[in-house]
């Protein structure tokens, strides 16, 4: 994945902000979009001239809105044909060829489409007031940064910013701090994980056991985490950099207190989007699509499918069993929530139903096997660090301890964060050079 | 975020972009990029040549690791002065090919034959190695080849003394093969098996004619917190030798008077002053009085162990039969030499076709 790369990060990102920044104002959108086109033509030059024909067609679609002052019907119908026609696009490309040929989806495809949707619907409802320029809409479909994970849409925020940049240095540190961190986060703690999962999975192949069944599980989650969190803090580091501004779009979804919050947190942007478009339809519809378009979201695999299955039937089962049963205290409602829906991870690990069940059924001692192997125990004790780091860090303690400082100890907060700033930069680099080998 | 620390996150991070443009711009115009995936592959080139530069920033990451508790990493376990190769058996059919490859040929030879395999240093070293970790039973392996050989080729169960002198530098740190010393302790088990008393070891002069190595284990981890490799070379004093080596390596073939070419090391290949390093084919023949011939199928651990045999034999040579052209075959006549000799590393044999062509020979 081209961000997550030493080229990437030391060489063509800054090399792409000194060329913004030198330009005038009146054409950094103009640069953006163009420094977002070559990146995704960098990450996927076999989609990437089927996602510009794309947006560039949604905007002679909007253009004949505006130009042709089109009302009513003729307006509706337009529209939505060019909604409809991005979801079927979408729907070929990142679903149903990835799943026929057991492919990954197109980088930046889903978000692509996804974004020009959100744009064109918005201006079916008139939230959108103006014609932009087909720089600011290209900028805003294609800014590089979100088109790993998102977030999508975010047409209030990123629209002003793009028709009228407003370049801030201390917006660019914060966005090198934030991008630092996402990269960390990927090259440190989910390439390390997924390192660790495949030495467990051939432990797990010569000698199956209990242990082996829990680990390679949390092992899963827990990568799971920190991919789609990572791009989550790449995309705001990198929207920072470039004076935009784009939400978090994955807050700690393991220390949820009840599923729905726990599928929300895994992608807010996608939450807030679907509840918004489902708003006047039964809200057990939502439960059912949000699971599901999140694994379309993050990997559109069998094995995804099914997680996502696993979770949207706990979320009716929220909706309408257990939100008769008395409310429990807040922390044993988050160790039930998570206990509840890390099982869901088995199927994501299997790719199957019957070896998700089958994997299920090992985590809770049926089927016979050992409690632990020695082999498994030796990556434990190898990894145990790494696990209770990367457990910590997927909850809010560092967050918060940072606020705390923030609050209490400025001037320490800023002495100590720019240190760790610099410790992580230094630190994430050689991991890169590891990642990379 | 204050404004100075900002500011100078900020330069950094420029500054670091305007060196790595300079580097990709050597770079693009040596090989000029034709597409966007080239720009991206080549700047990665780059900047990854440049930071690999950086002194200690790729020790970084493994140092962390390890005091991590992960003491093995690609492959390698990182104990506090050795770099240890985690050895994992390739597919059962290399194996097996191997044997039958030997047994082909003891088939078509009447000749004392010997077979020796020789463990890795992470079985010998195992100690300091977690007791958990799961290791390769090179013993039951040995063991078990042994076995297919019994009654029709002499043994050499070189693991008993090895382990017996595990807490010596028998193994190099950063490289997977034996030292000297190694080589020294193979020696005498081969002497007792080959029917001639080993020569102590105060009659060869022990030289150290390179005092840094760094193996394929220090270039392959990113752990460069281990001593260097001392190479030994142990020379028979006691009666004079000369000595003609034709060393055959890549069609080339040299000459040296010497087992030991010191000048080698000056040329980038510290290994080399040993015999001349590795080869497809090394023939050693010795002003002695001994005239028996020997004739050694290795891979390279047989340079650890050759210097003490040269004392015993008027001619030997030494063959990688994996490495060998067509042509190279046809010149060897196993039936002008006294001995045979099969030596190989469990590495080796477990997952390199190594001994599988010594059916060819007639």
């Amino acid at each position: 994945m081209l961000l997550a790369s030493v080229g990437f990060a030391f060489l063509l990102l800054p090399f792409s902000a000194v060329c913004y920044y030198l330009i005038s104002n009146r054409f950094k959108t103009a640069a953006l979009m163009l420094i977002s086109a070559l990146f995704l033509g960098m990450m996927e030059p076999a989609a990437a001239p089927w996602a510009l024909l794309s947006i560039a067609a949604d905007y002679l679609a909007v253009l004949s809105v505006w130009k042709f002052e089109l009302k009513g019907r003729a307006r509706r119908w337009l529209l939505e044909a060019f909604c409809l026609k991005n979801l079927v696009l979408s729907a070929i490309f990142c679903v149903f060829l990835p799943l026929l040929r057991e492919t990954p989806a197109p980088v930046g495809f889903l978000v692509i489409s996804a974004n020009a949707t959100i744009y064109l619907w918005q201006l079916f409802q008139e939230k959108i007031g103006r014609l932009d320029s087909p720089c600011v809409f290209g900028a805003y479909c294609l800014f590089f940064g979100r088109l790993p994970m998102g977030p999508i849409g975010q047409t209030e925020r990123l629209l002003p910013l793009l028709r009228a940049p407003k370049p801030s240095l201390s917006g660019i540190g914060q966005g090198v701090a934030r991008f630092s961190v996402g990269l960390a986060k990927r090259v440190i703690f989910a390439q390390q994980l997924i390192l660790t999962g495949k030495a467990l999975e051939t432990a797990a192949q010569r000698e199956f056991s209990v242990a082996a069944a829990w680990m390679l599980v949390l092992c899963c989650a827990l990568i799971w985490y920190f991919i789609l969190s990572s791009y989550s803090d790449m995309a705001m580091g990198l929207a920072k950099i470039f004076s935009l501004e784009l939400p978090r779009t994955v807050y700690f979804p393991y220390q949820s207190r009840s599923f729905a919050e726990y599928v929300y947190r895994s992608n807010m942007a996608l939450g807030d989007h679907i509840r918004a478009l489902l708003s006047s339809y039964p809200a057990w519809l939502c439960d059912l699509a949000l699971p599901i378009l999140l694994c379309v979201w993050a990997a559109p695999t069998r094995g995804a499918f099914l997680w996502g299955g696993w979770m949207a039937l706990l979320l009716l089962l929220e909706r309408f069993a257990f939100s008769r049963l008395p409310k429990k205290p807040g922390v044993l409602c988050r160790i039930v929530t998570y206990l509840i829906s890390l099982p869901a991870f088995a199927f994501l690990l299997s790719g199957s139903a019957a070896g998700g069940l089958a994997l299920v059924r090992a985590m809770f001692g049926l089927g016979g096997f050992q409690v632990v192997s020695g082999e498994v125990l030796y990556i434990i004790f190898s990894n145990g660090p790494l696990f209770l780091l990367a457990m910590v860090s997927s909850s809010s303690v560092f967050d918060q301890a940072d606020h705390f400082i923030a609050q209490k100890f400025p001037a320490a907060h800023s002495v100590l964060s720019s240190t760790l700033n610099i410790g992580l930069i230094i630190l994430t680099t050689s991991f890169l050079l590891e990642f990379m080998r | 975020m204050r404004r100075v620390m900002a500011v100078a996150l900020v330069t950094v991070f420029l500054t670091a972009g305007i060196v790595f443009a300079a580097d990709f711009i050597d770079a693009a115009s040596d090989a000029p990029p034709t597409s966007l995936q080239d720009i991206a592959a080549l700047a990665d080139q780059a900047v990854t040549r440049r930071l690999l530069a950086v002194p200690g920033l790729r020790s970084i990451a493994p140092t962390v690791l390890l005091a991590g508790g992960m003491i093995e990493q690609n492959g390698v376990f990182i104990t506090k002065e050795y770099l240890l190769e985690d050895i994992k058996p390739g597919p059962p059919e290399i194996m097996e090919e191997n044997i039958a490859g030997i047994e082909a040929f003891l088939d078509s030879h009447n000749k004392p034959v010997y077979v020796m395999l020789i463990p890795t240093a992470c079985a010998v070293k195992q100690d300091e190695i977690p007791q958990l970790a799961p290791l390769y039973n090179q013993k039951e392996m040995i063991g078990g080849v042994y076995e297919r050989f019994a009654g029709r080729a002499n043994l050499v169960d070189v693991y008993s003394e090895l382990f017996a002198a595990r807490d010596q530098y028998i193994y190099y740190r950063t490289e997977s093969n034996l030292t000297g010393l190694g080589g020294y302790y193979i020696y005498l088990t081969l002497a007792s098996r080959l029917g001639f008393n080993a020569r102590p070891i105060d009659q060869f002069e022990v030289r150290h004619p390179v005092h840094d190595y760094y193996g394929d284990l220090y270039q392959r981890s990113n752990y460069k917190n281990v001593p260097a490799d001392i190479i030994t070379v142990y020379d028979y004093w006691k009666y004079d030798r000369q000595y003609q080596l034709t060393h055959i390596r890549d069609g080339e073939a040299k000459c040296y008077y010497t087992l030991f070419p010191y000048h080698l090391a000056a040329l980038g290949e510290p290994m080399d002053v040993l015999l001349g390093g590795e080869a497809q084919r090394i023939d050693i023949t010795a002003a002695s009085p001994y005239e028996e011939s020997f004739l050694i199928f290795a891979d390279k651990t047989a340079l650890s162990y050759l210097p003490f045999l040269t004392v015993h034999y008027g001619r030997i040579t030494v063959i990688d039969l994996s490495g060998l052209t067509e042509e190279m075959f046809g010149e060897i006549d196993p039936n002008q030499y006294d001995q045979v000799l099969f030596a190989y590393s469990a590495d080796s044999f477990v997952n390199r076709p190594v001994s599988a062509a010594a059916g060819k020979l007639q």
